[in-house]
């Protein structure tokens, strides 16, 4: 083989290395591609889901908004309310025919439910149809509520005595 | 003879052949090596159209729409919402009622539906709205 043939094949020895070189490099850097275009394809995919959320929520808490705001005055947000309430039930019941105390007047947590409640004690007195209409009463107040303790008790005079234990739900805001 | 010399070379050689007979001297061979180096190179060039073709395979097919992104909407269950404001305003109705029924100077105090009396001392503990279940029935001639 004479120099100048060994020359040639050498050289086309190194430019066919370099040409397989260059083809894997190329392969690999495609692949690579391919694996970041698929990471950011799926985060793409998320923001979408993210932004379809986002416009379903907000166009409900819009549609919504009446009903949430009925909802929420059914619960006590503030000592005005309470105060207004017991003002209420208080002003009501000479018309109603009783005699009402308050007796007790609280604010409790129930840890299992993970609220809060205002606890009002009522004692009252009067004929037996002023006191049941008074406990029916309590029972459909606009807030939710719930008597946890009644007892009625009739007394020598003819008249009846009660005591009323009710919850009123208090939305901290 | 001559032929018969050459038949039997023939077959001495095909029985008892000598592979010193039959030795390239050749240092080159062209077609062959050029035969060799056009095979390798076809080889070469249909692994790369197959590894292309792969990759295109592979990743022609990616779109948003097949990616399972975070699966969630938005629950809110009307049907409940409704049901509670229509029992609050049931609750408003019969409130109001009562309120204005004694507020009425012309007031006359008759018990309210659904609630019976009794004489007994009578006291309940519960978490929920049962006052109804604490009272017994009883002859209502007795109470009038």
């Amino acid at each position: 083989m004479g120099k100048k043939t060994k020359n040639i094949l050498i050289l086309s020895i190194i430019i066919f290395i370099f040409s397989i070189g260059t083809c894997l490099f190329l392969f690999l850097e495609i692949n690579n591609k391919g694996v970041a275009l698929e990471n950011q394809m799926a985060i793409l995919a998320e923001n979408n889901n993210k932004e379809s959320i986002y416009l379903n929520l907000r166009r409900t808490i819009n549609e919504t908004e009446e009903e949430r705001k009925s909802i929420s005055d059914k619960f006590f947000t503030d000592e005005n309310e309470v105060i207004s309430f017991l003002g209420e039930i208080e002003s009501l019941a000479p018309e109603m025919g009783l005699e009402l105390k308050t007796q007790d007047l609280d604010r409790v947590s129930d840890k299992e439910k993970k609220s809060e409640y205002l606890k009002i004690v009522f004692t009252y007195k009067g004929n037996k149809t002023n006191v049941t209409n008074f406990v029916k009463l309590m029972e459909n107040i606009p807030y939710h509520s719930y008597i946890n303790d009644l007892s009625l008790k009739k007394i020598s005079d003819g008249s009846w005595e009660g005591r009323l234990t009710i919850f009123i739900t208090i939305q901290s805001v | 003879m001559k032929e018969e010399n050459i038949i039997g070379k023939i077959l001495k050689h095909i029985v008892h052949p000598r592979q010193t007979e039959f030795v390239d001297n050749n240092i080159m061979h062209p077609e062959r090596d050029w035969s060799l180096g056009v095979i390798l190179g076809l080889g070469v060039c249909f692994f790369g159209i197959w590894l292309s073709f792969d990759l295109y395979n592979q990743y022609k097919d990616i779109s948003i729409e097949d990616l399972n992104g975070i699966q969630g909407s938005v629950v809110y269950r009307s049907s409940l919402v409704e049901e509670v404001l229509v029992n609050f305003s049931e609750r408003n109705k019969i409130y109001d009622d009562i309120i204005s029924k004694s507020k009425s100077t012309t007031f006359i105090m008759v018990p309210v539906e659904g609630v019976e009396i009794v004489d007994e001392i009578l006291s309940t503990t519960t978490d929920e709205i049962v006052v109804e279940e604490v009272f017994v029935e009883s002859d209502l001639s007795e109470e009038f």
